[in-house]
C-alpha cells in the first residue's frame, strides 16, 4: 500500500473498490413526439439522457477547477469481458467517485450503482479513469463524481429500417 | 537538426501543463491592438515555413499527428505519443512526393494520402494512399494512385468518407491533364487493409463528387457539362440508376445537395442561390421536395452553417468584410460555449482541426490577421485551453502589420470591401502604398487574415490594399459573373478607385502608389499603368497576363474545350477588342517603370506574355527589370525563390515610392542557399 503525506495528513491511497452494488437499471421514459416517429422519438430520447449525464460530469470536473494533463480513455483490448458487454447491447449505468492527490495522479477510484450485467464496463471505467492525471493542484481534491450511461436504440420497429431515399 | 521543432513542441506542451490558463485566462497573442515603435522584422522571418502545418489528435487522444516541411522543402510526418510526449514515429519524404493529407483511421492507424510536391506543382493529383500502423510501425500503400504534376487538377485518386471499420470511398479520375473535356469519374470502395479496391459506379456526368446517405448509399452526383466550367449537374440515384435532377448554368444559379440530415431520413441539405443572388442554406424534404430556408446573407454568401448534435441549425459564417458568425440560437449551449471561447482569443479566429473520437478534445488552431496561427488544446471536460505550439515563433504577433477591412463607393456607388494591411512602426498616415489585386479573376475572393506577402510588404514601410473588385467571388451571381468581358474595365476601375478611397482617406499618399498583382493581379497591374499612366509610380507583374489574345491561344486554360469556352465568354471572342484589353500592344502608355517576375514553366499565364511584354518595353526604349524562376510554373514555391523574389519587389518599391532613388543600384537579394535567379536591370530612356 502506498502512502503520501499531504500537509500534515497522511492520505491512504486505496486500490479501486469492486465492491460495487449490483442495482436494476431502469430505462429513461421517451415522451412520444408527433412530429417524429416513434423509433426517431426514441432515439433523440437517448441522445439526450447521455447528454445530460456527459454535461453533469463536465460541470462535476469543472467545479474543481483541475485541468487535465492526460485523459485516458478504455482499452477495450485490456477488457475483452466490457468488451463483449458493449457487443451484447446490455443497458444499464454506474457511478464511479475518484480524488486526485496534489500531485496530480488519480487515487481513491470507486464504483457505485452498477447495474447489474455492466460490471466489466465498471471495471474498465475504473481502470481508466486511474490513468487519468492532472495539472498539480497543491491540493487533494476528492470524492469528484463521474457517471456512464449505456442506452441503445430500440431496432425492432420497421420504420427504423428505412433509408434515406432521393425520392422527389 | 531535423527535430528541433520538436524539441519546442514539446518543452511547449509541457510549460502549458504547469501553466495552461483556464478558458477565461487562456494566452491571446496578436490581441494588442494598438500600433506601436517597433523594428521591421527580417524578411527571412516573414517569408518562412511552418514547423507544423497540420496537427490532428488520434481519436483516443493518445498521440498527436503533424506534418511539417523542411527548408529543403521535405514533407514530415511526425508522431508524438502524447502521454510521454516522445516522437513514436517519423516519415521524411523526399523527391517530389510528400504528404497531401492524414487522418486518423482509428487509434492505431493513419491513413496518408500522397501527393506531388515540387518547385514547379503543389498538391497535384494523388500518389497513393498509405496506412501507417502505430504498434507495428509498418507503412505500406493500400492504393497507388496515378497522379501526375502537371496542371488539370482531377488526376488520381481522392479519398472520400468512411463506410466502416475497413473501406473507404475513392473517387478515381483519369491520369493525365490532356483530356479536351472533362472526364466521367469513378466511385471505388477502397479497403484500407487489404488494399483491394472495388469499382462501384460510374459518374453519371464529368468530374463529379457524391452525396451519400447515412447507410453509405450513394445517393446523388454533382458535376459539370463536359465543356463548362459554370455549369452543375445533379443526378439522384433510384435503385441502380441515374435520375437528372438538374443542369445548372452557375450565372443562373444552382441548387447542389450537401448532405443528409443525421437523423432525419427525408430531410437532405442543399446549398442554393437559384432565387437570390447569393448561396444560403435549405432543408429540402426528399418526398416533397419543399424547401426550407436556413439562412441566407443578401450581400454575401454563406460559408458554412454549423448544426447541433441534433442537426440542427445554429449558426452561420459568412465573410462579407470580416469573418462573421451569425448565431442562429443564440442562447444554444454550442453558440455560449463557442462565444467564451472567442472571448478568449481577443480579435482572432478559431478553428477546430481534429477532434477525439469522444468529441471531448480538441486541437484549435486559433489564427489572426498578425499571426499565422498557433495550436491549442481545448478539453469540454475541464473546460480548459492550453497552448500546444506556435508552428512560426519567428513572427511575433505583436511586431506584425495590422489588416482592417474597409469600405469604399466605387465611381458608379457599388460598395466594395477590401482589406488595408498597415505598417505596425509606421503611423497609418500618407503612407506610400501598394494596391495588390488578387488572382483569379472570377470567383476568387480576399479574406480577412494573415497573408505573408502582404505582411512583407507593410513591414517594409508599406500599405498594401486589397480590393474585393467586382467579377470576384462570394458576393453574389451578379458581382461574379456579369463582368466577364470587362477585364480592363469597370474590373480595373474599382482598383484605382480603391487608391482614391485610401488617399482621400489620408492613408496613402496620392503621389507614392504602385500596383502589383501576380497572375489576373498581374494582367491588373500592367493595365493599370496603361490605363490611368499618372496614377501608378510603379508596376510589378509576376506571373502576369499581358497580352488577351496570347491568353485565348497559349497555356493549359486554352487546352481544354471548357477552357476555350470559359476564355470566350471571360476575355470576349473578338481578338481587336481583347488586343484593345491588353496591355503588352499598348506599352507605349506606360510612364511607371515596370518590374516582370515570371516562371519559366507557367503554363497557365504562358511565358510568352512575360517574353512579348519584355520585347514591347524593350523596343520603346522603357525602363524595366526582370526575374526569372527557372523552375517556377504559376508561381515559386521554393522557400529561397520566394524570399528572392519579395525581396527584389520590395526592393523595386523602394527605390520608386520608398525611401531610395530610382538610379539607386538594386539590393543583390542573396540569403542563405539563394539560388541567385536571372535578374535584368534595363534602364531605358524614360524615367
Amino acid at each position: 500500500m502506498k502512502r503520501i503525506t499531504l500537509g500534515g495528513i497522511a492520505l491512504l491511497l486505496l486500490a479501486p473498490s469492486w465492491a460495487w452494488a449490483q442495482i436494476s437499471f431502469t430505462r429513461p421514459e421517451c415522451a412520444a413526439d408527433a412530429a417524429l416517429t416513434p423509433q426517431a422519438a426514441e432515439a433523440r430520447c437517448i441522445r439526450e439522457a447521455r447528454k445530460r449525464v456527459k454535461d453533469a460530469n463536465f460541470a462535476a470536473l469543472q467545479a474543481t477547477g483541475l485541468m487535465f494533463n492526460y485523459m485516458a480513455r478504455p482499452d477495450l483490448e485490456r477488457f475483452p469481458e466490457a468488451k463483449a458487454v458493449l457487443e451484447k447491447k446490455v443497458e444499464g449505468s454506474f457511478g464511479l467517485v475518484f480524488s486526485v492527490a496534489p500531485d496530480g495522479t488519480v487515487y481513491n477510484v470507486a464504483t457505485k450503482d452498477v447495474t447489474a450485467g455492466i460490471e466489466p464496463l465498471a471495471k474498465m471505467w475504473a481502470d481508466t479513469i486511474g490513468q487519468w492525471t492532472f495539472a498539480k493542484p497543491g491540493r487533494a481534491v476528492t470524492d469528484i463524481e463521474h457517471r456512464r450511461i449505456y442506452l441503445y436504440a430500440r431496432e425492432d420497429d420497421a420504420e427504423s429500417q428505412k433509408k434515406p431515399q432521393a425520392t422527389f | 537538426m531535423r527535430y528541433a521543432w520538436l524539441v519546442g513542441f514539446v518543452r511547449s506542451l509541457l510549460l502549458a501543463a504547469t501553466l495552461a490558463p483556464g478558458l477565461a485566462h487562456a494566452a491571446t497573442p496578436g490581441a494588442d491592438p494598438a500600433p506601436k515603435a517597433a523594428a521591421p522584422l527580417a524578411l527571412t522571418d516573414i517569408i518562412s515555413r511552418p514547423k507544423v502545418v497540420d496537427l490532428k489528435v488520434s481519436p483516443d487522444g493518445r498521440y498527436f499527428a503533424g506534418t511539417g516541411v523542411t527548408d529543403e522543402g521535405k514533407t514530415v510526418l511526425h508522431i508524438l505519443d502524447r502521454r510521454t510526449m516522445t516522437i513514436v514515429h517519423s516519415e521524411v519524404y523526399g523527391g517530389p512526393l510528400g504528404v497531401g493529407d492524414f487522418s486518423w483511421h482509428d487509434a492505431d492507424n493513419l491513413l496518408i494520402t500522397s501527393t506531388y510536391k515540387s518547385e514547379l506543382a503543389e498538391g497535384r493529383g494523388s500518389a497513393g494512399v498509405f496506412l501507417f500502423n502505430i504498434k507495428t510501425k509498418e507503412i505500406r500503400r493500400v492504393w497507388g494512385g496515378e497522379g501526375s504534376t502537371d496542371y488539370g487538377g482531377f488526376e488520381g485518386g481522392d479519398l472520400g468518407a468512411r463506410i466502416d471499420d475497413q473501406h473507404y470511398w475513392l473517387t478515381v479520375g483519369p491520369s493525365g491533364s490532356t483530356y479536351s473535356e472533362f472526364p466521367f469519374f469513378y466511385l471505388y470502395k477502397l479497403n484500407i487493409f487489404t488494399g483491394r479496391a472495388t469499382r462501384v459506379l460510374k459518374s453519371p456526368s464529368r468530374a463529379a463528387s457524391f452525396v451519400f446517405n447515412k447507410d453509405n448509399e450513394v445517393t446523388h452526383s454533382i458535376g459539370v457539362l463536359p465543356d463548362d466550367f459554370d455549369s452543375t449537374v445533379v443526378h439522384r440515384r433510384v435503385g441502380d440508376e441515374w435520375v437528372h435532377e438538374g443542369t445548372y448554368k452557375n450565372p443562373q444559379g444552382a441548387s447542389i445537395p450537401v448532405r443528409w440530415h443525421k437523423w432525419d431520413p427525408d430531410k437532405i441539405l442543399y446549398r442554393d442561390n437559384l432565387d437570390a443572388q447569393t448561396v444560403g442554406y435549405y432543408w429540402v424534404d426528399a418526398k416533397s421536395g419543399a424547401k426550407q430556408l436556413i439562412y441566407r446573407d443578401p450581400r454575401v454568401d454563406v460559408d458554412e452553417v454549423v448544426f447541433d448534435e441534433e442537426d440542427v441549425a445554429i449558426a452561420a459564417k459568412h465573410q462579407y468584410d470580416y469573418p462573421t458568425y451569425v448565431p442562429l440560437q443564440p442562447d444554444h449551449p454550442q453558440v455560449v460555449r463557442r462565444q467564451r471561447l472567442v472571448a478568449a482569443f481577443p480579435g482572432q479566429q478559431i478553428s477546430v482541426e481534429s477532434s477525439t473520437a469522444d468529441g471531448i478534445e480538441h486541437v484549435l488552431r486559433v489564427h489572426s490577421d498578425r499571426d499565422p496561427g498557433q495550436f491549442y488544446l481545448w478539453n469540454e471536460y475541464d473546460g480548459k485551453i492550453r497552448h500546444l505550439m506556435n508552428p512560426r515563433p519567428q513572427v511575433k504577433p505583436a511586431d506584425m502589420p495590422q489588416t482592417q477591412a474597409v469600405r469604399f463607393k466605387a465611381r458608379d456607388g457599388m460598395e466594395l470591401v477590401g482589406y488595408l494591411t498597415v505598417p505596425v512602426h509606421k503611423p497609418a498616415q500618407k503612407l506610400p502604398m501598394v494596391i495588390l489585386p488578387h488572382g483569379g479573376p472570377h470567383g476568387v475572393r480576399d479574406s480577412w487574415g494573415y497573408d505573408m506577402e502582404a505582411s512583407a510588404f507593410a513591414n517594409a514601410g508599406y500599405a498594401v490594399l486589397k480590393v474585393n473588385y467586382r467579377g470576384s467571388g462570394g458576393y453574389g451571381k451578379d458581382f461574379h459573373y456579369k463582368w466577364y468581358r470587362h477585364w480592363g474595365l469597370e474590373m480595373q476601375d474599382d482598383l484605382e478607385d480603391g487608391v482614391l478611397w485610401a488617399a482621400g482617406a489620408g492613408i496613402a499618399d496620392i503621389d507614392r502608389v504602385c500596383i502589383y498583382g501576380a497572375s489576373y493581379g498581374g494582367y491588373a497591374a500592367l493595365m493599370g499603368v496603361v490605363k490611368t499612366p499618372d496614377r501608378y509610380r510603379c508596376a510589378i507583374g509576376y506571373v502576369g497576363v499581358y497580352d488577351l489574345n496570347i491568353m485565348h491561344q497559349f497555356g493549359d486554360i486554352s487546352r481544354s474545350k471548357a477552357g476555350q469556352k470559359y476564355l470566350d465568354e471571360a476575355l470576349g471572342t473578338d481578338p481587336a477588342d481583347r488586343a484593345a484589353r491588353s496591355s503588352t500592344p499598348h506599352v507605349d502608355r506606360i510612364k511607371a517603370p515596370v518590374f516582370l517576375v515570371h516562371g519559366m514553366q507557367d503554363d497557365r499565364a504562358h511565358f510568352r506574355h512575360y517574353e512579348e511584354m519584355r520585347e514591347a518595353l524593350k523596343a520603346r526604349n522603357h525602363r524595366f527589370e526582370t526575374l526569372l524562376v527557372p523552375r517556377a510554373g504559376h508561381g515559386a514555391r521554393d522557400l529561397a525563390s520566394v524570399r528572392e523574389v519579395t525581396c527584389r519587389m520590395i526592393d523595386f518599391l523602394d527605390r520608386h515610392i520608398g525611401d531610395r532613388t530610382p538610379t539607386d543600384p538594386p539590393d543583390d537579394c542573396q540569403f542563405p542557399g539563394s539560388k541567385k535567379l536571372p535578374y535584368e536591370y534595363f534602364a531605358g530612356g524614360s524615367r
